[in-house]
């Protein structure tokens, strides 16, 4: 608590009652609008993604007489790159916008300073339940998208060959490190909340008219989509230079 | 009517020779502001964006370069020495926005109840959004418009949401940023009303306005716009046509106190 109140973070902490009646209250209807209402387009998304990348893997394989490996390429490709990477976008495209244009928006209304003036936190109301938000919303959203993204992969192998569902769950178990579980948190909390803190730096740094809202929108994806690209790739390095590649 | 006597009570907002500046521009760099509002009283200063900053420093957004302001005792600077501060002195002034400042994502209802929420102002025994309906009856919103959102409703209905809004944690000072733009003339009456039954609540109220007849007719005091001091002799400055709508307004506005109670 002393090293909280000394970092000068006590201010991004809801301590109060009401405070915190509010930032959890606005953090669930955050997850709801990012994670729930998108989890159709996820799985649609996760399933092609399966399907196209085993399809291909499954030709790749069975050129070098090898299928038992598709387990394997799975986790490299789905698990380790695609999922928090596609994840990411979908986020960025969904909400990132949303929550840029809606800051730029909320802005000009004087709704902030309205929040201001009654004595709101900001961070309390506005920023952390959607910096929360996002980080909860994308880690959900990068397992349901690798959950449908390995069953398409399992329909995808079995469109050219015969697959039983136990050998390829094994093959994928066994082609899983526990360092691989770490990771993918690691990319989906921090890539989400880089997202949310990009998108709402951007939003708010609308000055004063309207026609500056698709202005900071634009600003805040390509930001967020080159933030989210650099650190997945900085932890992907880290990744594979502890652990190696391990074919 | 020339003279208009000033309101008895507790000084409940002081400025002390204040000189500063608030994001929207510097204040009393000629003539440093000076004036207290008490209890119970109406102070009216007459501009545009002069008031809005004044307002804005009022509400601990600004910078103070010189003097003192204080609230009830507690000096600005102590208050804005840390965020609770702060936040405290900010929930003892109510402030009326002009146009902007409602939420658009929440309903009118939940608008007005969003300060009593936060700030844990329900207690045992109060029943669900007693305060904001308090607040909406008070500025006459009908109970058909409660749970709508700020988008489906007219100009004047957001403005009294907003004046709603100022009193919802009963604050001690309220500051209006000119509460008679977007009201129409015939519920004109009905909003001095509001204003009077504030003032007799012991609330000091300060506006800021362009619009001389409300001012004049709600106005224990004026802040000459020069000498930035509080008069009650506006000759000088405001023409004698506006003063004689100021009195027919302030007519209205009894009468529609003595309808109401």
């Amino acid at each position: 608590m002393a090293l909280i109140a000394r970092l000068g973070l006590a201010n991004y902490f809801p301590w109060e009652r009401g405070h915190r009646r509010e930032f959890f209250r606005n953090t669930l209807m955050q997850i709801y609008f990012t994670f729930v209402q998108s989890t159709m387009m996820i799985a649609v998304l996760g399933i092609g993604s399966g399907v196209a990348i085993a399809l291909q893997a499954n030709f790749g394989l069975a050129l070098l007489g090898n299928n038992n490996q598709l387990g394997k390429v799975l986790v490299f490709i789905v698990f380790r790159e695609v999922t928090p990477l596609v994840s990411a976008m979908l986020i960025i495209a969904r909400s990132g916008t949303a929550i840029a244009a809606e800051m730029a928006t909320i802005k000009f209304q004087q709704e902030i300073e309205a929040l201001n003036i009654m004595g709101i936190n900001v961070y309390h109301y506005i920023l952390a339940p959607r910096i929360v938000a996002l980080m909860v919303s994308l880690t959900c959203m990068s397992i349901t998208f690798l959950g449908f993204a390995l069953l398409g992969g399992w329909i995808g192998a079995n469109i050219s060959s015969y697959f039983p569902l136990s050998q390829y769950l094994t093959s994928v178990a066994q082609a899983i490190r526990p360092a691989d579980f770490l990771f993918f948190t690691l990319k989906t909390v921090i890539i989400g909340g880089v997202i949310a803190n990009t998108c709402l730096q951007r939003g708010l740094s609308l000055k004063a008219a309207p026609f500056e809202v698709p202005i900071v929108t634009n600003r805040a994806v390509v930001d967020s989509l080159t933030f989210a690209m650099g650190i997945h790739f900085t932890l992907s390095v880290i990744y594979y230079v502890l652990y190696g590649i391990d074919l | 009517m020339t003279e208009l006597s000033t309101g008895v009570g507790k000084p409940q907002l002081e400025l002390r020779q204040v000189v500063g500046s608030s994001p929207l521009g510097p204040l009393g760099n000629v003539h440093p502001l000076d004036f207290a509002l008490l209890g119970g009283q109406v102070g009216v200063v007459f501009g545009g964006k002069e008031t809005s900053s004044l307002f804005r420093l009022i509400m601990g957004t600004g910078k103070i370069d010189q003097g003192e302001l204080v609230l009830e005792g507690t000096h600005v600077r102590d208050a804005k020495s840390n965020d609770k501060g702060l936040s405290a002195w900010r929930q003892r002034i109510g402030f009326g926005f002009r146009e902007k400042g409602l939420l658009s994502n929440l309903t009118l209802m939940d608008n007005v109840d969003l300060p009593a929420k936060y700030h844990d102002r329900y207690h045992e025994g109060m029943t669900k959004n007693e305060i904001a309906i308090s607040a909406l009856r008070q500025a006459g919103i009908p109970e058909n418009l409660w749970h709508v959102r700020p988008d489906r409703i007219n100009w004047e209905i957001r403005k009294r949401v907003l004046l709603a809004r100022s009193i919802v944690l009963d604050p001690r000072v309220l500051i209006l940023d000119d509460p008679s733009a977007l009201i129409a003339s015939p519920t004109m009456p009905a909003m001095l009303n509001w204003l009077f039954e504030q003032k007799a609540k012991g609330r000091g109220i300060l506006i800021g306005t362009n619009d001389y007849p409300f001012g004049l007719a709600a106005a224990d005091w004026v802040l000459h716009p020069e000498t930035n001091r509080i008069t009650t002799d506006y000759r000088d400055f405001i023409a004698d046509e506006w003063i004689k709508s100021a009195d027919i307004l302030r007519a209205l506005g009894v009468r529609a106190v003595r309808k109401s109670a």
